[in-house]
């Protein structure tokens, strides 16, 4: 079990390493395709399938398929690759944020066993305390579809 | 599950590196999806580890967020390949002149 999720989070790592050095867009979002799967597989092994199922809709479902639709309309197939010392100069700071974030949480008290709720008490809090944040959520939504809608059709 | 929730923060910085390092748009907009769908697992695990249910609502309000971005960055790709014929972020240089 603990194995299968280190496995899981290294081989999604190892991918996210392959769209920083890709220069096909197609395999690139394909290549987030996996990410985003493995991470909804990561919630299914934590217990809670709602957000496994979440994820799979929202983004393998949605946002996957709207992005190779957008590639696939305006038709790009390459991009430039990166910078070499950019590059290394990005790597460099990228890890030694990293080590330090993981020095301060080495001395964190992990608990050995996660909690975990159940589905109904999750959506009473949602529902009763934070549904102002739900509504503007909703409302968000909403304004983006209509924003998108305006500023693509013709005039 | 010390080690998870570390490798899940370098996760979310290899979308900034993403973010920081290609020229191109719409691999910007992967790094800005890949950091907000890391950072929901963080909060998740976040809310597990302390036993407190505010993080997986977050988690589910940022699936929100995130859809509604893709949407807007998006429609800019179109609009913007429809001006300049290019995705390049050099070349946008003197968009606000």
């Amino acid at each position: 079990m603990k194995e299968l999720l280190l496995i899981f989070m290294i081989i999604s790592l190892l991918i996210s390493y392959y769209i920083i050095f890709s220069r096909k867009i197609i395999y690139s979002v394909l290549s987030l395709f996996l990410i985003f799967i493995l991470i909804g597989i990561l919630y299914l092994l934590m217990g809670s399938p709602f957000l496994f199922i979440s994820q799979i809709l929202i983004y393998a479902g949605g946002i996957i398929v709207l992005m190779i639709f957008a590639i696939y309309t305006v038709g790009i197939k390459e991009t430039e690759g990166i910078n070499f010392k950019e590059g290394i100069i990005a790597f460099l700071l990228n890890f030694l944020i990293f080590f330090l974030i993981a020095n301060i949480l080495k001395n964190y008290p992990f608990p050995k066993k996660f909690i975990s709720f159940k589905m109904d008490f999750i959506f009473d809090t949602l529902l009763k305390d934070y549904l102002i944040a739900f509504e503007i959520v909703g409302i968000l939504i909403v304004v983006g579809i209509i924003g998108t809608f305006l500023s693509v059709r013709e005039r | 599950m010390k080690i998870i929730y570390i490798l899940s923060i370098l996760l979310f910085l290899n979308g900034i590196l993403i973010i920081i390092l290609k020229r191109s748009f719409i691999y910007i907009l992967m790094g800005i999806e890949l950091s907000l769908s890391s950072l929901s697992f963080l909060l998740f695990l976040t809310s597990r580890i302390l036993g407190n249910p505010d993080g997986e609502i977050y988690a589910i309000i940022i699936f929100g967020i995130s859809a509604s971005g893709v949407a807007i960055g998006l429609g800019i790709l179109i609009n913007l390949m429809k001006r300049k014929g290019t995705q390049e972020i050099e070349e946008f240089k003197d968009l606000g002149k």
